[in-house]
């Protein structure tokens, strides 16, 4: 039951900048309305103004824009998945469109929704910040501005946005070409499941040499933020993929679990854990099956 | 046996119309000037309510009433009644002045619309003084209570041959400790009532349940009050799975509409169903095993601690309910069993299907797999040396096991599986281990032997050539109306579609027990085929005298009756009632009482092929085959979806579902986001083997299913787990993170 809020759909950008710019309450967008109707439900949102952004063409895109792909802020995640541009370029971004919710969350839950609603468990969000995007954001005052993605999400439920701020674009540079992606995720169940876990990564490898040359790596659902793993990055710049490497590389997975929540009660499962998730990670970037030698510890 | 109607695999009689959404649930129903009720559910553990104002509340525009246990009836009673002479421990009330866990019902607000009754119910104000909460079950038994909540509620106590003589001869005694989660029902439709005044006085409560008669007893005596000023009627079910059998929002809704004199409804939402209604009960168990060197099990001996939660509820019944279903699987010289039910302040447990079965035979059949391991036996070999045989005598002087065929399900599910190449196969990888393992199971058709069983019926032939069954039948959604339409159509010949079969009204039908104990078939079933067999020796009678014939010389076929030779002349069934009521002024009608003398149990084994990642914990089940001894199945869809649906909560109770109380008494899983269920992408393919024996007190030889299918999933999955990790785990739900807790402890790091 949605109580006590007015409503509004505009028709244009325009439209929009002139209701935001005259309101004075609280001011929520809703697009797919997966997360923010539930939180509404349930009496954790309550805003003065709802503003449906879900029939704005203006915000329902993909294209190519120079060095980077532009996503609008309310483009679906069933859009995501079968974009060609995003599937040639972001395999990565793809994989977690994929899993996330189920097809008929897919359908209706948009990409700037996810940013906004910053759930530790938001599967988009490990993905941008490996992937260096930037978002656009439109003001109160018709200002525009365009920050990093890590800048955004401050914390569970919390972001950079104030009052009437709109997110209205995502872009994702152009890796080039030697690069690979990949998401693997890790929940309660295969699919439907929120993540307890998940792990993206964009390498630079050169396959003459089977040598990774720069990665990028982040986790989701560890801390409150997605969690760049600079150590384990370290590790892999300059080398080549092998046995060795994925005994180090999940070691080093594991301790940078255990640095990020120590003593925590989901601490032991988690380090063992990202293990396996490295080891999925190893075999959909690479193609490769390792397995760890004697034991699984 | 060839059958016309039953064993086809007729679609449900309503799927068409739940499918296209003409079925109107209470949810959907909308009475004039019906008014709204919002819950205001305990925050607190355990807390004496110090002051309770409701002034703000009732200032409120739009707010009817505020309901809190300073306005309503302070009668005590227990909502697992459901035989007036039925003598539980009555410990519940509308409203308790002290809470007793987070959930408990405080206070209720009646409102003109569902929105300021949610509002209203914000705004009163409460005053609580906590009182020591107790969490743990077993630490229940030495916690000091509130005066009327000692534990133990109850403590059931039973032996048969001299346990201690048989461990004292045992070659071997295994032991161990099994936990089994408290878990939620999740039938797709919430709780909900409605209740509205009616001419007389009279209070009618409409309602989902599961048997309008154990909703008419509650709501008498929770509201002290007459049963004469009461009515309920059934409405349909959107699944319940025992989770609508103890009325618990009947008494509420009725009390608010006598006080506000208007229709009232409660709907509850996912949250409140889960951690405010009832659950499967928690039980601890400790089971010692004792078998000799040949692999036959001498004695065993089973200590339960029950957590009823915060009231007793129909604990006793539970308590005995297990001692029977472990009594009657296996052969076993001697046993002991003592099951102790215990007071926490948790949310409250009550039936949930299976009642029971599937905690002990979880306890036992874990138990078992680690007996086998000790005696280096194949666990299906060591099982086939010690189970039940067919009409074995029950050991406590109960009716017999019928015609029990777990045997069959035994050895010819293990060949379908293909069990002895399977078990020997090789591991996947080292990361990921496979493994198969199985389980047995039992469950109760109906309760003759613990309590008296029986319906009553009267079946009508009408001039339209329609058959009306009036009976106060309850379908949950699992297709009893279907299945009780096959039987009387197979008695009377005709298509099902021409019978109609009533549901329950507490105004105009016998007392029955409603759907519980795996009856409905074995009970309600048999007595529609009684009456029917009934209607049609009189409507043979009638057609003969009419068409001028010996009765015998008559066959009946499709609606019609016509000489099996001579000339070709024919009467319809309406036909024939038309020309009884012309000449006797009077339907053409049956009515019977079945008191049943057998109680035989249905038996099962499922046999599951599992995965687990070593690293992540994650279990994937491979494949599931079960092997069913039901008899005759009356519908063999039917049959095949209460399987699958059964093999799914199986799954959940092995793997993912548990309320997880945390330390604060808050059930963590309080929402489908946090309580996890197996949803259709982790579905195994699952196969259904159905042993081909009848059992002759059933109707046509069928036999009951809709409990037992969820009872042998969880044993069997933990035994295949443990079989593919080499671990003893018995901690139910198995999740990752105990999965990974003993992968580790089996191979510590750094270890060799």
């Amino acid at each position: 039951m949605i109580v006590g809020s007015d409503i509004s759909g505009p028709g244009s950008m325009g439209e929009l900048a002139d209701l935001i710019a005259d309101h004075d309450g609280l001011i929520a967008y809703i697009a797919g309305g997966t997360d923010l109707i539930i939180k509404m439900n349930e009496g954790w949102a309550a805003p003065d103004l709802l503003i449906d952004i879900s029939r704005l063409e203006e915000l329902s895109y993909v294209r190519t824009a120079g060095d980077h792909v532009a996503i609008g802020a309310a483009t679906s995640l069933e859009r995501i998945i079968q974009d060609p541009a995003l599937r040639r370029n972001f395999g990565c971004l793809v994989q977690a469109a994929d899993q996330f919710g189920s097809k008929q969350i897919q359908n209706r839950a948009t990409i700037g929704g996810n940013i906004a609603g910053a759930a530790p468990g938001g599967d988009m969000l490990p993905v941008l910040q490996c992937l260096g995007a930037r978002v656009s954001i439109i003001g109160k005052d018709r200002t525009a501005k365009t920050v990093a993605f890590e800048d955004v999400v401050t914390g569970v439920g919390q972001t950079i946005l104030e009052n009437g701020d709109l997110i209205s674009e995502i872009q994702v540079p152009f890796l080039g070409d030697d690069y690979i992606t990949g998401f693997e995720k890790l929940g309660r169940r295969t699919f439907l499941t929120i993540a307890r876990l998940s792990l993206v990564a964009a390498v630079k490898f050169d396959k003459t040499t089977r040598t990774i040359e720069n990665a990028s790596l982040v986790a989701g659902a560890i801390g409150t933020t997605p969690l760049r793993l600079s150590a384990t990055e370290a590790l892999l710049n300059g080398r080549a993929v092998d046995h060795e490497l994925a005994a180090d590389f999940t070691d080093m997975l594991a301790n940078e679990v255990d640095r990020a929540i120590p003593g925590r009660h989901s601490q032991p499962y988690k380090r063992q854990a990202i293990k396996g998730l490295g080891l999925n990670m190893l075999e959909s970037l690479f193609g490769e099956t390792f397995e760890l030698a004697g034991t699984q510890a | 046996m060839n059958f016309t109607y039953v064993s086809n695999s007729l679609p449900l009689v309503d799927g068409a119309d739940k499918a296209a959404g003409r079925i109107l649930y209470t949810g959907d129903m909308a009475l004039d000037g019906m008014l709204h009720t919002k819950l205001l559910l305990s925050p607190r553990a355990h807390a004496r309510i110090e002051s309770i104002n409701t002034a703000r509340a009732m200032a409120e525009p739009g707010v009817v009433a505020v309901f809190t246990h300073e306005n309503t009836p302070p009668f005590l009673y227990n909502s697992a009644l459901w035989a007036e002479d039925q003598e539980f421990v009555e410990d519940e009330r509308l409203f308790p002045p002290v809470v007793r866990f987070i959930g408990d019902r405080v206070a209720a607000v009646v409102a003109e619309t569902a929105e300021i009754a949610t509002r209203a119910v914000e705004f009163i104000d409460i005053i609580y003084q906590d009182l020591p909460p107790v969490f743990d079950p077993a630490e229940a038994l030495a916690a000091p209570a509130e005066p009327g909540f000692e534990s133990p509620i109850i403590e059931v106590a039973v032996e048969y041959g001299d346990t201690d003589d048989g461990f004292a001869e045992a070659d071997l005694i295994v032991e161990d400790h099994v936990r089994t989660p408290k878990t939620h029902h999740s039938a797709m439709e919430n709780h909900v009532c409605i209740a509205l005044p009616e001419a007389g006085g009279i209070t009618k409560i409409l309602t989902p349940c599961q048997n309008v008669f154990a909703a008419l007893f509650v709501t008498a005596k929770a509201l002290g009050v007459s049963k004469e000023e009461l009515r309920v009627v059934k409405t349909p079910v959107g699944g319940s799975f025992g989770g609508k059998s103890e009325p618990i929002l009947e008494p509420l809704c009725a009390h608010f509409a006598k006080i506000t004199g208007r229709p009232v409804i409660i709907e509850l939402d996912r949250r409140e169903s889960i951690i405010a209604t009832r659950s499967r009960s928690r039980v601890f168990g400790t089971v010692r095993t004792a078998v000799n060197r040949e692999g036959r099990i001498l004695a065993r001996d089973l200590n339960c601690i029950n957590d009823a939660g915060a009231y007793a509820t129909g604990s006793p019944l539970l308590a005995a309910s297990m001692s029977r279903r472990a009594f009657r699987l296996y052969d076993i010289a001697s046993q002991r069993y003592r099951c102790r039910a215990v007071y926490t302040n948790t949310p409250v447990s009550g039936a949930f299907r299976g009642y029971g079965s599937p905690q002990i035979h979880s306890i036992t059949e874990i138990n078992l797999d680690h007996v086998a391991r000790r005696l280096d036996i194949d666990p299906v070999a060591f099982r086939l040396k010690n189970l039940i045989q067919p009409h074995a005598d029950d050991p406590l002087g109960g009716p017999s096991v019928g015609n029990a065929r777990i045997i069959d399900c035994v050895r010819q599910g293990a060949r379908a599986f293909g069990w002895e190449k399977r078990r020997h196969r090789q591991t996947a990888t080292d990361r990921v281990k496979r493994g198969v393992g199985m389980a047995c199971g039992n469950h109760t058709n109906g309760n003759f032997g613990a309590f008296p069983e029986f319906s009553t019926q009267t079946l009508r032939l009408e001039e339209s050539n329609q058959l009306v069954l009036n009976g106060p039948l309850h379908d949950l959604g699992c297709g009893a109306v279907t299945t009780i339409s096959q039987i009387v159509a197979e008695v009377m010949q005709i298509a099902p579609d021409r019978i109609r079969v009533t549901e329950g009204d507490t105004a105009t039908q016998e007392y029955d027990q409603g759907t519980r104990a795996s009856r409905v078939t074995p009970i309600f079933g048999e007595c529609a085929r009684r009456v029917a067999e009934k209607l049609r020796g009189r409507v043979l009678d009638e057609a003969a005298l009419a068409m001028n014939c010996a009765a015998s010389d008559l066959i009946m076929a499709d609606g019609l009756i016509k000489p099996k030779y001579g000339p070709q002349r024919q009467l319809s069934y309406g036909e024939v009632a038309r020309l009884f009521k012309q000449q006797n002024g009077a339907d053409l009608a049956e009515t019977e009482t079945f008191h049943a003398t057998a109680n035989p149990g249905s038996y099962a084994a499922h046999f599951v092929a599992v995965e687990v990642d070593t690293l992540t914990g994650r279990v994937k089940v491979l494949e599931v085959l079960a092997a069913h001894d039901i008899g005759q199945p009356l519908n063999r869809q039917l049959v095949e979806g209460q399987v699958h649906g059964g093999i799914q909560m199986g799954m959940g109770l092995a793997l993912l579902e548990d309320l997880d109380i945390d330390a604060s008494g808050a059930t963590k899983g309080d929402s489908f986001a946090r309580y996890h269920q197996v949803n259709a992408s982790d579905m195994p393919p699952v196969e259904v083997l159905l042993i081909d024996e009848i059992e002759d007190s059933g109707p046509f030889g069928a036999k009951a299913l809709g409990e037992i299918a969820a009872v042998p999933t969880a044993p069997a999955i933990v035994n295949a787990v443990n079989h593919a990790l080499g671990t003893s785990l018995c901690d139910l739900p198995l999740t990752p993170e105990r999965v990974v807790a003993a992968v580790l402890e089996a191979a510590p790091p750094g270890g060799a």
